[in-house]
């Protein structure tokens, strides 16, 4: 009898010592979010976190999309499409076919000079842009091709589709230079008629000469200063154009007295793990072993992996771009009520981490933000949100959360290019000019009635920004 | 005989009282520009080529002699370069005072609308644009569709014209203003002389068909009466 009780005890000490070995697996497995054990079953069962597929989905859809598509009539007319229209669903989608009909084929693309790139954006053509380039394993996973080609882009920048009769003259432009590809066109797709008739719809709206452009190279600009060719500008036509003009403030789920339920925006179902207090200076701060959050009332968030330096490598794009995909999903969340959307502006690889860049649009129109010093480092804030993540996790993230809409009042500004950069005292020979363009800027807690402004961006150096003038030249 | 002599007096009074107004002396009644306004002293007898100039206005009574000094001297500089501008004959300089971006060196088009663009890194600099006109071998002040003939050039400027079917010669002056009143071509004052062609649409289509006869390429070129 003896011997059974023993036994009887053994088996509950045996039990014991299962069940704590498989929440110590659990807890290693998911090292990340240490806390109390239960979080690793919540996170088997619970809803709050995405499984990694609809994760990849999402990132695809939210982040795939172009910065720019603008249609060229060949005869110094330009128009800019946009992106909530029936036309920009159906090139953006011509132009994913033909890029997966690229980099998934054994298609040699001819390479062509950089300098190429000036007389084909003229031609009769569609052009879309990318903010930057997009890394060639990166556009592999956005297209679902699993194996590279020799001939692939390395790093897609700028897309041109030119019909031919015959066949899709397609031109991308890449760190490397030019490359020209040949595809047949897509059956079922549009033909050269249909490309015909998206163009003509464009000459043909009633206020087709206000919304027409040039290029600088279709100026003579390009060719004699360091200028890049493709920059929209208005020359023709009336110089007045009419914009509405936004407002943003802080998102109402950070601006909760709570400081739970501002977790529970931030954090989720993890909440619980976290220790929290609000500062001296309102801020408030999430904090456990390995993570930080700092949330400040003007709605900066910075988040910091403090577990120590993390000694592993950077790993795939892709990789670290899912677990970046997942640390936004929850900030687009925060701003579901927000009339801008978020697009991808960079990818910049780094010794042991890939820095993600996005920034705010809202409409065709993008958002500059343009903060000298924000969060503990009190480094300059120029983008939206910045994510520097490796194969494993988030290492760090700096967002400047708002919510924007549109004014419903709309005014009329100078927009020719000539009456724009006079007083600038802007020497084209010392500068060099990357885009120049239609923007809003950011620089404070919250605006209202913002107007528009007119940015020219810089590679490497801040972007200068021209205040426009109404039609009384105020 | 009588009346040949009368007549011949007659004849000779009508001729005499009709040549005076042409045979003005220097230092005569002033005269007002009629751009300005201002009134200034004439400097000799209006040649052929020159800006018309209209009479003075009324109520100009005796002005301050500097002002007066100043009015002539602006109305010397004005009539300078207005001989720069119009002049049939006047050389072309090299851009040293504006860049013009386009046009570039003559060149054809299809489309009615065309873009100068130019830019000046230059304070002080003013640009003034003609076009030929065949008919008197004159260049007269082409006016751009937001209504002015002169612009500062200050940094960059884009000016929109409409062309005429044709050749369109259009010259191109720019010039310190601050040293307008002693202009000179090729020092202070840049003068550059473009071609634009506008051609017919029906030659674009029959280029883009391959159906091409070279008298329609004149036909195309030369302005129709």
């Amino acid at each position: 009898m003896y011997r059974n009780k023993r036994e009887v005890i053994k088996s509950y000490i045996l039990l014991v010592l299962i069940i704590t070995s498989i929440l110590q697996v659990g807890i290693l497995y998911d090292y990340q979010n240490r806390g109390l054990p239960i979080s690793f079953f919540i996170q088997l069962f619970g809803k709050s976190i995405l499984a990694g597929s609809q994760t990849e989905v999402l990132a695809r859809e939210q982040f795939f999309a172009p910065y720019r598509v603008s249609v060229s009539n060949g005869d110094e007319g330009h128009w800019l499409v946009d992106h909530n229209t029936d036309s920009y669903k159906k090139l953006w989608d011509e132009a994913q076919f033909y890029l997966k009909s690229i980099i998934s084929s054994k298609h040699t693309g001819q390479t062509l000079p950089s300098e190429e790139w000036q007389n084909l954006v003229i031609k009769k053509s569609f052009l879309i842009e990318f903010k930057s380039g997009i890394r060639s394993e990166l556009l592999r996973w956005f297209l679902q091709v699993s194996s590279a080609q020799q001939a692939e882009p390395q790093d897609l920048y700028k897309l041109l589709l030119v019909p031919a009769p015959d066949q899709m003259e397609i031109y991308i432009l890449d760190q490397f230079g030019v490359k020209e590809y040949a595809v047949a066109y897509r059956k079922g797709g549009l033909v050269p008629d249909s490309y015909q008739a998206l163009i003509s719809k464009f000459e043909q709206d009633k206020d087709s000469d206000k919304k027409v452009y040039s290029m600088t190279e279709e100026l003579g600009l390009s060719s004699r200063f360091p200028i890049s060719p493709d920059i929209l500008c208005v020359v023709r036509g009336p110089k007045l154009r009419e914009y509405p003009g936004i407002s943003y403030s802080v998102p109402q789920e950070l601006l909760a007295e709570d400081v739970d339920d501002i977790g529970q925006s931030i954090l989720g179902a993890d909440k619980n793990s976290y220790d929290n207090y609000i500062d001296s200076t309102g801020t408030k701060v999430f904090k456990n072993l390995n993570n930080m959050y700092r949330i400040y009332p003007d709605g900066f968030l910075e988040y910091k992996y403090i577990s120590g330096s993390d000694s592993s490598d950077r790993g795939e794009l892709t990789a670290a771009f899912m677990k970046t995909g997942a640390f936004m999903n929850n900030i687009i969340k925060l701003l579901s009520n927000s009339k801008a959307r978020i697009y991808l502006s960079s990818v910049e690889a780094g010794p042991v981490s890939y820095r993600f860049v996005f920034d705010y649009k809202v409409g065709e129109i993008p958002v500059s933000l343009d903060y000298s010093a924000k969060g503990k480092d009190g480094e300059a804030l120029r983008n939206a949100i910045v994510i520097e993540a490796n194969r494993q996790r988030v290492l760090s993230a700096r967002a400047m959360l708002k919510e924007f809409e549109q004014t419903r009042e709309v005014h009329s500004y100078n927009v020719n290019i000539g009456d724009l950069i006079k007083g600038t005292g802007i020497n084209f020979n010392d500068i060099k000019i990357q885009e120049m363009g239609i923007s809003y800027l950011v620089n404070s807690d919250a605006g209202s009635g913002v107007k528009p402004v007119w940015a020219i961006e810089r590679p490497g150096s801040p972007s200068i920004f021209v205040q426009l003038k109404n039609e009384k030249g105020e | 005989m009588a009346k040949k002599i009368s007549f011949l007096v007659l004849v000779l009074a009508f001729v005499v009282t009709f040549s005076l107004p042409v045979l003005a002396a220097p230092g005569d009644s002033p005269v007002a520009n009629e751009t300005t306004g201002e009134v200034a002293d004439v400097g000799g007898a209006p040649n052929a080529g020159e800006s018309t100039i209209s009479k003075e206005p009324e109520g100009t009574a005796t002005q301050n002699p500097s002002t007066e000094a100043q009015a002539a001297e602006s109305k010397t500089a004005s009539i300078a370069l207005d001989k720069i501008v119009s002049g049939g004959s006047i050389e072309t300089t090299d851009q040293f005072l504006v860049t013009i971006t386009r046009p570039e060196g003559d060149e054809n088009t299809f489309k009615k609308s065309y873009v100068i663009c130019g830019i000046s890194d230059e304070k002080d600099i003013e640009v003034r644009l003609a076009i030929y006109n065949q008919a008197n071998g004159l260049y007269e002040d082409f006016v751009t569709t937001d209504g002015v003939s002169s612009w500062d050039a200050e940094s960059l400027f884009t000016k929109e014209i409409l062309l005429g079917e044709g050749a369109n010669k259009i010259k191109i002056v720019a010039y310190k203003k601050s040293e307008a009143d002693n202009l000179k071509v090729g020092v202070n004052a840049q003068v550059n002389v473009f071609t634009v062609t506008l051609l017919k649409e029906g030659i674009k289509d029959k280029i883009l068909n391959g159906v091409l006869k070279i008298t329609e390429v004149f036909e195309g070129i030369l302005p129709q009466k």
